[in-house]
């Protein structure tokens, strides 16, 4: 029990928390919030997790316990750094004094809300909790789960990284095209963490930091369309709340993916990490914003990396969805600036499609 | 471009989220004003649809990887286009607006929760208690090697979720005829999927694929008697029979 709890606060909680300051410092008086701290952390989390999983998995087919300690001391090292960071940050804005009137004025503007706007919150946080709850009191089958989750108990349970056909249990070689998406081998590592079978996981534990954090990316969406306080905000989201629950108008659709296969790489690209590539991309176009939007363009190139962990063509979607930005942008500003600086972020997925074509 | 109004008709299935997401498209590229938003919401997205039914697109795409056009309407912001049209145009009638809008999406879509690919979870694990059960049944104990076991299709999804000490000659490939497995005529499965099961074909097979155990549903109907094949019944769980085939030992780990 305690490891499982330890286990789930460094994963879930301690890393995100302690290496999201590395991100919103860069993001200016933006920056200033928990949600997008603890966003940009665990993002930068599954990033690292796909750059040391990538070449351990290629070099040693039996690197479970390698890639354990690798992944452990990246994501302490960064902690520290995030920590340093933010104190660094803390001491030149003001030290505790900053953090308390942080906090006051958080708390001055949630009783500054209307009660219209406090009743809207209710209603989006009860469809959101009702996902998350239906989420663990129900089960849904999905095939695909014969083959991912079984990579992810194959990986804890024998420490062997994608080398035994998870159908049978025969070996096989390294299947790349799947393999290069690391996933699977996350909740190995967590399930390694925590103590907690990879099975239980995937289909309860994720989806219960899944679902609220794909919120998150629709909270911080609305922040950019509507202004603070507004009681559109709530109204968005609740919206975005029903639209996901019935949203099963086919199997394909980013909502049923979403809430009956929340666990599997392609339903994070399609909801999580889409969503936040959107919020970046109206992040970065505000002009308001001006240059002290380092922080976010450093987590656009981190959800790239993210978004090649989830599935083969993950990273072409998403580059494909900056590129197509970007090229509107140049067109419509008349400035190359932001295509130039779109294209550089996606260096990340040119590298892992040259690795796809060449490697798998 | 039929393959892709196929693939589109597809996606769209029962609901009307996709035709929703087309007006709401309009009225921003018609309306909106804030630069930052029109670009994200509305003219990339316009992009991205007149992509999609560009048919050189879905060439390349295909050749990329087949089978998997669908996920680049995965890239349209549905959701964030039909909730911010929609306040939009609610105005300060933001009650109203937001009745209308929910009972809308509700009208129009259908809802996730009466999917027939969902049921009442009965454990923490998303799996059937019977394939636990079961697999704790036949588990390796200390110091032996992993056991093959041959089980029904209805099983065969779950039970390497639950342990890798279990392994089957064949398992989720068999179910799916369209991937055209060069090796999906399994002898065993051949004889599985056959009904009544002919015990005195498949234990011979049982012995050559080195396999322990035999789960059998106890509805599937049976040709010859088990013992008489070398299989000794060792346990019932739930719909479930659970045999050992005597002729295959359990190995010690060396």
């Amino acid at each position: 029990m305690i490891q499982k709890a330890m286990g789930f606060l460094f994963l879930f909680v301690l890393a995100p928390c302690g290496i999201g300051p590395l991100f919103t410092v860069g993001m200016g008086r933006r920056g200033y919030s928990l949600i997008r701290l603890y966003l940009s952390g665990f993002l930068a989390e599954l990033a690292v997790f796909e750059l040391i999983a990538v070449p351990i998995m290629i070099r040693d087919p039996f690197g479970m316990d390698v890639l354990v300690a690798a992944v452990n001391l990246a994501l302490a090292l960064l902690m520290a750094a995030g920590v340093f960071t933010a104190y660094a940050f803390l001491k030149k804005n003001g030290g505790l004094s900053a953090v308390v009137s942080f906090g006051n004025a958080c708390a001055k503007r949630i009783r500054g809300l209307t009660w219209e706007c406090r009743l809207f919150w209710l209603a989006a946080l009860a469809v959101i909790g009702f996902q998350v709850v239906m989420s663990y009191v129900y089960a849904s089958f999905d095939g695909d789960d014969a083959y991912y989750v079984v990579q992810s108990v194959l990986a804890d349970q024998t420490g062997v990284l994608n080398r035994i056909r998870p159908y049978t249990g025969l070996s096989m070689d390294l299947d790349l095209r799947h393999a290069l998406a690391t996933l699977p081998l996350f909740v190995a590592y967590a399930a390694r963490m925590t103590g907690i079978h990879a099975a239980i996981v995937s289909h309860t534990l994720l989806p219960l930091v899944l679902i609220p954090l794909t919120y998150v990316g629709y909270f911080e969406i609305g922040r950019k369309l509507f202004s603070p306080g507004d009681v559109r905000l709530p109204v968005f989201l609740a919206l975005a709340g029903i639209a996901q629950i019935f949203g099963n108008i086919s199997i394909y659709t980013n909502a049923t993916f979403f809430l009956m296969r929340t666990w599997q790489g392609k339903s994070i690209l399609a909801n999580l990490v889409l969503l936040v590539i959107l919020w970046l991309l109206l992040e970065i176009l505000d002009e308001k914003n001006g240059e002290a939007a380092g922080g976010f363009w450093a987590l656009l190139v981190t959800v790239n990396i993210v978004s090649a962990m989830m599935t083969s063509m993950g990273a072409f979607l998403s580059a494909m969805f900056i590129g197509i930005a970007g090229i509107v942008t140049a067109f419509r500003k008349r400035n190359l600036r932001f295509l130039f600086r779109f294209g550089l972020c996606c260096v990340p997925n040119l590298i892992y499609l040259v690795m796809l074509v060449l490697l798998a | 471009m039929q393959q892709i109004l196929a693939v589109f008709r597809e996606y769209c299935g029962s609901g009307w989220y996709p035709v929703l997401f087309l007006i709401a498209l309009v009225y921003l590229l018609v309306t909106e004003k804030d630069r930052k938003v029109r670009i994200v919401l509305a003219e990339v997205p316009l992009c991205i649809v007149l992509l999609f039914f560009f048919p050189p697109f879905k060439m390349l795409m295909d050749f990329l990887d087949e089978g998997t056009y669908y996920r680049v309407l995965w890239l349209l912001p549905m959701t964030v286009a039909i909730g911010y049209a929609g306040i939009r145009l609610a105005g300060r009638h933001i009650r109203l607006g937001f009745a209308a809008l929910a009972l809308v999406l509700v009208l129009t879509g259908q809802c996730v929760y009466t999917n027939v690919n969902l049921s009442r979870a009965q454990n923490r694990f998303h799996l059937p208690n019977a394939v636990i059960a079961i697999c704790n049944e036949i588990m390796p104990k200390e110091g032996e090697e992993r056991v093959w076991a041959v089980f029904p299709d209805e099983l065969i999804h779950y039970v390497r979720q639950y342990s890798s000490e279990i392994q089957m000659p064949y398992g989720r490939e068999m179910l799916v005829p369209e991937w055209g497995w060069n090796w999906d005529t399994h002898p065993i499965y051949r004889v599985m999927k056959e009904s009544p099961i002919d015990l005195a074909a498949l234990a011979p097979l049982l012995t050559e694929y080195n396999c322990q155990y035999l789960v059998l549903n106890r509805s599937a109907a049976l040709k010859g008697s088990p013992e008489e094949n070398g299989l000794r019944l060792v346990s019932q769980i739930e719909a479930y029979d659970i045999y050992r085939n005597e002729a295959v030992e359990i190995f010690k780990k060396k």
